[in-house]
């Protein structure tokens, strides 16, 4: 027997001797006994009986039987009765209980316990080896059965080996004819053998070509699916734009009664003027941002005979735009140039062609430097590029016949024609973000002059450049 | 569990299904024997596992019972009474869950019958566990109480007068009484 085994039984012995013997008593409560003697009063009086008769009837009568009761109920009994029995006439004997070991009965239950996990530990150890066993007996089953199968094998070509010897022998078989079936059952073997490797090559060629045809219907569902991906992805993008760019117009509107808005969205010509430092070029870059977001219009000229200065600060977000850029470096042949490419645009475009946007900056010193010319650029701004579909911001420093390149005779037509917007700076030459704005027309169609305005926080070619760049 | 049942391979679909190795019929078969002598073995295994389970409790609510009698007298047979089902109820816990009574379709349908019989078998034992725990003591606290009440009858008895006395009493005073009686109306007439 196993020790698991074995403690289980002496677990149960230990359990059941304590509880059904050890633990056990012949008189387990403490018992009274308890006699009725009650004492005579005849004492010898006339007509009586003497003490000791008396006595003696009434020993004889009543204390000589012992009553045997439990002494709790005894005392509970005692306690309880509201006339209870005289301890005078009565004669009581305890009988104490014979103590037995109940400490026994605590003893039980573990022990009891005990053998229970000595048992339930000996059938996980035979649960495991009776896994064990069944393998083994798998394996060895298996190891006989191949040996004894080879056995039968090599014993059976023996003993045909054997045979044929005897038939040879014997003249039933020839030798030829033995080694000509030796040697068709080798060509029967090689025949088998080829076979078997063509079919091996054709499964492997068929093989091949399931795995090219799922390759390649792997690409075109890849293809397919990248297509409809990309069209998902599209219309998104579309749709996320266009809710942008309605939002974007809806804060243009809102805007002080709406002049950005209309600078934004109208083909009036814009005139920007102002001290130096007032902002005035970076206000320009920030509406040709804004044109060209809103109107999908393409920025096509920067003339600036400090472009070269200014690609990196004012017009940086607008060289990316790829304009040409003419007069950089004060080169005041190349900005003629740039003057006559805008004639030749506007004698040639319609309001049919699709929106364009052209810069002209520093009119005042245009003015001293192409004297021929400039008189001429004005005019045709005011009244060319509206039909050609042009937006031209021009910069100046002021709105003199001088600094819109000396032209005469002008101002009420460039009253009429144009937006113009002047900057204020500081003393410092620091923008302050106010202007004046006059040639602008309200919802209500007043023309409205000098109209006090400000540019916003978010007016800042950065600000506006990381709003519409997707 | 193991060797239990046959299909447990298939049965768990969180392991992946092996085929084992190859054998002939007669090796199959000679397995299939081997395997069940093992699973015999195994389930002698857990039978006297249950046994063992149920004998513990068993012993467990008994001593429990009969300890708390010797020393606590007949104020401890509540208690152990109670710690006896207590036992019972929580061996057998499974049991009342299991039971189920419900209508389905418009039929009654009761589930688990089988464990509300065992349960209630088990309070049996538990109940004949319990007396022979206290029964003695019960049965020595009514025969105690039985002699008590004798014993005192037996004294209210003695300090009575004897019958006889008694009977003597009530003849003389009957007699008394009516010759009063007559006294009385005696003298009524007379002052007529």
């Amino acid at each position: 027997m196993k020790p698991q085994g074995a403690l289980t039984v002496f677990g149960v012995s230990v359990a059941l001797s304590s509880a059904l013997f050890l633990g056990q008593s012949d008189r387990p409560f403490t018992l009274v006994a308890v006699r009725f003697c009650p004492q005579t009063i005849n004492n010898g009086q006339k007509y009586v009986k003497s003490y000791q008769d008396s006595q003696a009837e009434l020993n004889s009568k009543f204390c000589r039987y012992e009553h045997k009761l439990l002494k709790e109920v005894w005392d509970s009994k005692q306690f309880e009765s509201s006339l209870p029995i005289p301890e005078t006439s009565i004669k009581l004997r305890t009988i104490p209980a014979i103590n037995s070991n109940i400490g026994w009965f605590l003893v039980a239950p573990v022990s009891f316990g005990l053998a229970y996990l000595s048992w339930a530990k000996k059938s996980e150890r035979d649960e495991f080896a009776s896994h064990f066993e069944l393998e083994n007996f798998k394996t060895q089953i298996k190891l006989t059965g191949v040996s004894v199968r080879n056995e039968r094998d090599f014993k059976g070509t023996s003993i045909n080996s054997s045979w044929d010897s005897q038939r040879v022998a014997n003249g039933f078989l020839s030798v030829d004819a033995v080694q000509d079936r030796l040697r068709r059952q080798t060509e029967l073997q090689d025949k088998t053998h080829e076979l078997a490797l063509k079919q091996f090559a054709t499964a492997q060629s068929q093989e091949d070509k399931l795995t090219s045809e799922n390759q390649r219907d792997k690409h075109k569902a890849d293809k397919e699916s990248h297509e409809i991906r990309a069209l998902v992805n599209q219309t998104q993008s579309a749709i996320q734009q266009t809710e942008k760019k309605a939002e974007l117009l809806q804060t243009l509107k809102n805007y002080e009664g709406g002049w950005l808005h209309d600078m934004v969205i109208g083909r009036m010509p814009i005139v920007i003027y102002g001290k130096q430092g007032a902002y005035k070029s970076y206000t320009a870059a920030c509406l040709a941002l804004l044109k060209a977001y809103f109107q999908d219009a393409k920025l096509v000229s920067i003339c600036d005979p400090h472009a070269h200065q200014n690609q990196d600060e004012s017009w940086r977000y607008l060289i990316p735009m790829e304009p040409e850029v003419y007069g950089a470096h004060e080169d005041w042949e190349e900005y003629a140039q740039g003057i006559n490419d805008a004639f030749d645009r506007w004698s040639d475009r319609t309001l049919k062609d699709s929106p364009i946007i052209s810069i002209w900056d520093e009119l005042t010193t245009m003015g001293v430097k192409l004297p021929g010319l400039a008189p001429e650029l004005m005019p045709k701004i005011i009244s060319a590029p509206r039909k050609a579909n042009d937006n031209t911001i021009c910069i100046t420093h002021s709105l003199t016949n001088a600094g819109l390149g000396g032209v005469a005779g002008m101002s009420e037509a460039i009253k009429e024609g144009t937006l113009r917007l002047k900057l204020k700076a500081n003393a410092l030459q620091q923008p302050l973000f106010k202007g004046v704005l006059s040639g602008w027309v309200d919802g209500e169609g007043s023309e409205i002059d000098e109209l006090p305005v400000t540019l916003p926080e978010w007016f800042r070619d950065a600000e506006i450049y990381q709003l519409i760049k997707d | 569990m193991l060797l239990n049942d046959e299909d447990t391979e298939q049965k768990s679909d969180n392991y992946p299904v092996e085929a084992d190795t190859e054998f002939t019929l007669d090796e199959i078969e000679a397995i299939q024997n081997y395997k069940e002598q093992l699973s015999k073995k195994l389930n002698k295994n857990r039978s006297v596992l249950k046994g063992l389970e149920v004998g513990f409790w068993s012993i467990t609510s008994y001593s429990i019972a009969r300890f708390l009698v010797l020393t606590s007298g007949t104020s401890g047979v509540g208690l152990a009474i109670a710690a006896s089902f207590l036992i019972n109820n929580i061996v057998n816990r499974d049991c009342l869950d299991s039971f189920n009574f419900d209508r389905k379709n418009g039929e009654f349908e009761v589930i688990g019958m089988g464990k509300l019989v065992k349960f209630g078998f088990s309070t049996l034992v538990a109940s004949f566990v319990i007396w022979n725990a206290t029964g003695d003591l019960l049965r020595m606290v009514d025969n105690s109480k039985s002699t008590y009440d004798a014993l005192q009858n037996q004294v209210e008895e003695f300090n009575k007068l004897p019958d006889n006395q008694q009977r003597n009493i009530f003849i003389v005073g009957g007699i008394v009484g009516l010759a009063g009686v007559y006294v009385i109306v005696d003298s009524l007439r007379t002052r007529r």
